[in-house]
């Protein structure tokens, strides 16, 4: 059994990314947005400030006006577009080493497809407000992973050891057989003591046995299929390469039939590219 | 693809074709949410953009079908090994058709057939790198 609280004690950066990243979740979700409440819970983090009016005064935006402040970028890109940026740089920030190996980097592409293929299927049956939620459980789901790479490499290796040695194994066996734990409950284990809203540590801990999910199964099963869709696509590389069966009940509470998926497939597709184009990655 | 006013922009909708300043830098990028520019575009006089529409083709070029069979062969191949948990089911049969579909005109974009042997191989000779 692996010793957890070797990572807790390197979790105070994890800590202070991810308490405002949910509070301005949180914030976006209301009806009526206070931008003053939300610039202040932007600035907690300055080197993420930073990265905002950078990533505001790109040349992509072809901005005649330097943007200087948070309420600038808000009313010049767009709150959308700001919460887009500020969630895909806190959560990579937290998530990849400074120097990601290509197993790291892979992973991000897929957590990347899974959070626009997830976003994607709660906008055809759920209220805009919620989208950015489903693109965060989808981007967070394998926060697990994350952190077996960057803080347990000898781990990492035997996991990748043992399927190697035995080709067609599932991730997860591997994972139970090296650590007697699954990247799933890594994920749930600290992600619930960081108080993470209960619908990311659901679809953390079940995005793979969805039918144990007690609560919030829109958004467990949208991550599931959405999982499952980027890799059926192919996009990035998780480590598990096998598209999982999913009961027919999934795709209805969903509102999916098997006609949708050639527009499904094309829009995760445009607005993968769409995404990895605007942020460089 | 159809052209949109901006003020008629819809949730979902998505950017078929870039946009550039006047100076020909790229202002956006097709692919692009639309919903999350509208104020941006607006605040730079854009009135129309381009978006993609329900039945359009994202390659417009056709696959030469010697090139496309050769594609098939390798993609089957990689989809067949990804979804051999998931056999007999209308959906995932579905899912595994579009996406066979979408990564030959995806490879093919990329120039794939360059790197597939078309010659199919000789089970009587030797394998392997080394030979």
């Amino acid at each position: 059994m692996i010793r957890l609280n070797q990572i807790q004690e390197q979790q105070q950066d994890y800590l202070a990314k991810t308490a405002a990243l949910i509070e301005f979740k949180h914030l976006i979700r209301k009806p009526t947005v206070n931008a003053v409440e939300i610039v202040e819970v932007l600035e907690k983090d300055t080197s993420l400030v930073a990265e905002l009016l950078r990533k505001s005064n790109s040349p992509i935006y072809g901005l005649v006006k330097k943007v200087k402040t948070i309420q600038q970028a808000i009313a010049v890109i767009g709150l959308d577009q700001v919460a887009q940026i500020f969630t895909l740089d806190t959560v990579q920030k937290m998530l990849l080493p400074e120097v990601p190996s290509g197993q790291a980097q892979e992973l991000w592409k897929h957590s990347v497809a899974v959070a626009v293929a997830t976003r994607h299927l709660a906008s055809l049956t759920i209220k805009k407000r919620y989208w950015e939620e489903y693109f965060l459980a989808g981007l967070l789901h394998d926060i697990g992973k994350f952190i077996i790479i960057k803080h347990l490499p000898d781990v990492n290796m035997a996991i990748e050891r043992e399927m190697r040695m035995n080709p067609g194994m599932r991730q997860l066996v591997a994972e139970q057989s090296v650590m007697s734990m699954t990247h799933q409950e890594i994920g749930a284990f600290f992600t619930e003591m960081w108080n993470f809203p209960d619908y990311l540590v659901s679809s953390i801990r079940h995005h793979h046995f969805f039918e144990l999910a007690k609560s919030d199964k829109a958004i467990v099963a949208a991550v599931t299929a959405g999982n499952n869709i980027a890799k059926a696509m192919m996009i990035g590389d998780s480590g598990n390469k096998y598209v999982e069966p999913l009961p027919r009940w999934v795709w209805q509470l969903l509102g999916i039939q098997p006609k949708d998926f050639d527009m499904v497939v094309r829009m995760v597709y445009r607005q993968y590219n769409g995404v990895m184009n605007m942020f460089d990655f | 693809m159809r052209e949109v006013r901006l003020v008629n922009i819809k949730d979902g909708m998505i950017l078929a074709k870039d946009i550039y300043t006047p100076k020909g830098k790229i202002l956006l990028r097709h692919g692009s949410r639309l919903e999350e520019y509208k104020e941006m575009l607006s605040s730079m006089n854009i009135k129309k953009v381009m978006v993609f529409e329900d039945g359009d083709d994202d390659i417009a070029e056709t696959i030469p079908e010697e090139e496309r069979q050769l594609l098939a062969r390798s993609v089957i191949h990689d989809v067949e090994e990804i979804f051999k948990f998931c056999k007999y089911d209308t959906y995932m049969d579905k899912l595994m058709d579009v996406v066979i579909d979408h990564l030959i005109q995806e490879r093919w974009e990329h120039g794939e057939t360059r790197f597939i042997d078309p010659v199919e191989p000789d089970p009587g000779a030797a394998t392997g790198l080394f030979g």
